[in-house]
């Protein structure tokens, strides 16, 4: 059980990275525009580029 | 050789709007034979396919693209001005230019994608940007490659519009505020996680025993990632139960701050004595789902403020100039450097920039925007112009006499104003009853303090200060203060996914007292737009025939009428083309004269004065030099859902009132038709205001439906207001809700959705006050244990947000068999 006393403060760290992590992606407005990214998933790739990728 | 023409309705392929099938514009796209309503939305989405980018019509959303405009490119040269520069542009290293563009127009993500996909094509552009929410562009580009004027050229020719981007106080407050909520949100999810998984240690431990130092360990971690969640995530509710307690009038941030901050300060004691019980999981996880809910609320309410607010957007940002001299020269201008006496040109299709009178051209104006009216008015050389309107066929020239504040568009404002300071004030209601409450627990726990302390003399004084924690605790006003936020957002939630924007919280408390609702006509009841409705055939010439002689004589007019009779004929026939301003169009058709107008224009030709029209609606006659071919009756047409809606209501036992701008026999007839049970036609910006007043004096709470500039201040005015799909952008700011699709319907689910909701709120204030009831007692008698109190506080909380959730189950089922119902 002692584990517990490493294993907590590696965790403990984690978060602060995930905090700063966080921190760092809205100041750097990866938050600012929910509604876009949400969707950009369901476009396709540019088809005429695809298509010369393919040929290439 | 010709080929018949149906009259059925497709939809334009770009922009959505109905179309005539076999319509004269028709494209081959990616193999597929397309119909399109206007000759800039075929030119769109040519550009669009050929950029390989057709995808963008599987994405985007249903309602409508904004219809695409040509645009000629000396509009953009001020762009390249170098005032215009110096002002926006920053030039960057290495020949890089860096400028902020407002985009209007875009109304769903797939517009985003399109224009970065699109403006990454052009050479020389390095990075574009596009934010869907701010509805702005920030792009890098290499200066010598490329123009801004060519970027603005390219925005245009997709149908959107690019304007120069300054950033206000306002927006870069919004900005701010939306960046620490969601640093604070994200702040507080990230520690209710770690915190919860330690938590969950510490229960088990509880229940099934655990080592002293490592029970102090998981406290001591908690305390340690509690503590940015308080002080940084919940700082805001700190502030705002400091400042309502300055001004003495504590609201519900008093309760949360109370809760959160004793919770606090008893779990440290606790954590730093070795003894009695933490509560950081309740702390974290109570901050975490307030914050959230607070977030929604903030985006909702700045979708709509992020629309400019400004009467002044709605005029052109620059004009062309007549330059005086012999020669007629133009040269683009900035509306803002134009002076009275300047001569504007005011081409086709454009707004009104200015007061003043026409000194050249004729033209039909729609001064829709003004006063509702939507069928054009003929102007002619000393006619008024009003700025604003838009200017129809013809090019005019108009001599200004009166810009800026002067303008007639500004008396428009004035009356805002006062619809706004008659706005029924913000019930706090709930809020003065969460204060109560807080006062009261406050008073209780400190009673109980004192009891156990002083007379109950088995418990010593530390253990009267954790039973003191107890009824703080476990009466904590999280399931009280969440009881209606949780609700709201989650209604408001269902509700956008339907199509229907709420932007303020309000609605939802007044909705259920409404008694009468209010509709403009043109553009919320109809459609905005002329349709074909009837013929009536005069003699024996057969319909096919008189359709091709009306569609061939129209095509060579461009009033909003023949456009939709040119529609008729796909082939151009006519000869000898004569257009009468105001009257109609006469031309020869194989070697025969024929005449399509107004009934005295048209009986004119084979001398007769003027033929009766069937009936009081709108009717367009075709003539031959023998006689009177055909009738054609034409109608702005209603919605398709409005008989529906209309029924609804008055099932609900809603009254029902029509305001419109129009002043023609067709208000009556509608108002017939759909059984409306007061109308008034030929209503002004101010009659509407003033009828809605003096309902609202009689003790009627109404709701409004509008659309137009002239609704303004009546939306404003009125209790709950709703703008639709089509409304200009100063008209959303002024509503309560935004119709974000088409339909009518959705203002009978709004409705619905708003009992339903006020049902669960008292379910889950019933459950908390009940919950309340109960558990404060046991725990003034030292009956819970601090752990059950901490437990019982989150279980209180989670029913009532599992509660709220049932409103979207709920709603999912009453929309579906709703639209079965309506589709059949």
């Amino acid at each position: 059980m002692n584990s517990i006393f490493i294993l907590v403060p590696i965790a403990l760290l984690l978060t602060a990275v995930a905090i700063w992590a966080f921190l760092w992606a809205v100041d750097n407005r990866q938050y600012d525009d929910l509604d876009a990214a949400a969707q950009s998933i369901l476009f396709d790739e540019d088809p005429v580029a695809r298509a010369e990728d393919k040929s290439a | 050789m010709l080929r018949q023409v149906e009259l059925a309705l497709g939809d334009c392929y770009h922009c959505g709007l109905p179309t005539p099938v076999g319509s004269q514009y028709m494209a081959d796209l990616n193999g597929e034979s397309r119909d399109f309503c206007c000759p800039a939305c075929l030119t769109v989405a040519q550009i669009i396919v050929d950029s390989g980018l057709s995808s963008f019509y599987s994405q985007q959303t249903p309602s409508g693209i904004a219809v695409a405009s040509s645009i000629a490119s000396e509009e953009f040269s001020l762009f390249d001005d170098s005032d215009f520069q110096q002002q926006f542009v920053s030039v960057l290293a290495g020949g890089l230019r860096s400028c902020t563009l407002l985009i209007e127009g875009m109304h769903c993500t797939a517009c985003v994608w399109l224009l970065e996909k699109y403006l990454m094509a052009l050479p020389g552009m390095e990075a574009a940007h596009i934010s869907f929410t701010e509805q702005r562009a920030e792009l890098r580009w290499q200066g010598e490659q490329l123009s801004l004027a060519a970027i603005a050229a390219a925005v245009a020719a997709l149908g959107y519009r690019a304007q120069a981007y300054c950033m206000d106080n306002l927006s870069r407050s919004r900005t701010a505020e939306q960046r620490l909520a969601m640093r604070r949100l994200g702040v507080a999810g990230i520690g209710m996680m770690q915190v919860t998984m330690f938590a969950i240690a510490l229960y088990a431990g509880a229940l099934q025993g655990i080592a002293q130092e490592y029970r102090d360990f998981m406290r001591w971690v908690s305390l340690l990632v509690a503590t940015p969640v308080v002080f940084y995530s919940a700082k805001g509710f700190f502030i705002g139960a400091w400042r309502g307690l300055k001004v003495a009038q504590p609201g519900m941030d008093l309760p949360v701050a109370t809760a959160i901050g004793l919770a606090y300060i008893a779990s440290c004691r606790a954590t730093l004595a070795g003894t009695g019980e933490v509560y950081f999981d309740a702390v974290t996880m109570f901050t975490f789902l307030l914050l959230g809910a607070r977030y929604l609320e903030m985006r909702a309410r700045h979708y709509s403020g992020r629309i400019s607010s400004d009467l002044s957007s709605l005029l052109p940002s620059t004009v062309t100039r007549v330059l005086s001299g012999a020669n007629a020269a133009y040269q683009s201008v900035a509306l803002a450097s134009v002076v009275v006496g300047d001569l504007l040109l005011i081409k086709p299709g454009h707004i009104v920039a200015a007061d003043g009178h026409v000194s050249a051209g004729s033209s039909h104006v729609s001064e829709a925007a003004l006063s509702g009216e939507f069928m054009p008015l003929a102007k002619v050389v000393g006619d008024t112009l009003t700025a604003g309107s838009l200017n129809g066929d013809g090019a005019l020239t108009l001599r200004v006499e009166a810009t800026g504040p002067a303008l007639k568009l500004q008396a428009i404002a004035a009356l805002l104003a006062r619809g706004q300071a008659k706005k029924p004030g913000l019930s706090l209601l709930a809020d003065r009853y969460a204060s109560i409450f807080v006062a009261g627990i406050l008073l209780l726990s400190a009673l109980s303090y004192g009891y156990w302390r002083w007379f109950a003399t088995a418990q010593s004084g530390h253990e009267a200060f954790w039973i003191m924690l107890s009824v703080l605790v476990v009466s904590c006003p999280c399931a009280l203060s969440l009881a209606t936020p949780a609700a709201l957002t989650i209604a408001g939630n269902r509700l956008r996914d339907e199509g229907l924007l709420v932007t303020d919280g309000q609605v939802w408390e007044k909705l259920p007292t409404i008694t009468d609702v209010v509709f403009d006509k043109t553009g919320t009841l109809t459609k905005g737009q002329l349709s074909l409705v009837g013929k009536r055939l005069l003699s024996n010439v057969n319909e096919q025939r008189c359709d091709q002689i009306a569609g061939a004589l129209e095509q060579y007019s461009s009033h909003p009428i023949a456009s939709v009779l040119a529609a008729l004929a796909a082939t151009a026939l006519a000869s000898d083309i004569n257009l009468q301003g105001g009257c109609g169009v006469e031309g020869t058709v194989d070697g025969k004269r024929y005449r399509i107008g107004r009934s005295d224009y048209a009986c004119a030709l084979y001398g007769a004065t003027a033929e009766p029209a069937p009936d009081s609606g709108q009717w367009v006659l075709l003539s031959g030099d023998q006689g009177p071919l055909c009738w054609y009756e034409l109608q702005d047409q209603l919605r398709d859902d409005a008989p529906a809606l209309l029924e609804r209501l008055h099932e609900r036992g809603l009254k029902t009132h029509i305001l419109s701008g129009d002043s023609s026999a067709q208000v009556a007839l509608l108002a017939d038709r759909l059984a409306v049970d007061h109308v008034v036609a030929g209503a002004s910006a101010e009659t509407k205001l003033d009828y809605v007043q003096t309902l609202q004096n009689s003790g009627a709470k109404v709701l409004m439906l509008g659309d137009g500039i002239n609704d303004i201040p009546v939306l404003a005015g009125a209790d709950i207001s709703i703008a639709m799909d089509a409304a200009s952008n100063l008209a959303k700011t002024q509503a309560d809700c935004i119709s974000l699709s088409s339909g009518l319907l959705t203002l009978d689910s709004l409705l619905d959705m708003a009992t339903r909701t006020r049902r669960i709120i008292r379910q889950n204030i019933c459950w908390a006050v009940g919950y309340n009831l109960v558990a404060i007692p046991l725990a003034a008698m030292a009956l819970i244990a601090p752990y059950v109190a901490a437990l019982g506080m989150s279980i209180s909380s989670l029913v009532v947000v599992l509660n709220a959730l049932r409103l979207q189950r709920l709603g999912r089922r009453w929309f579906a068999s709703n639209s079965v119902e309506h589709m059949q």
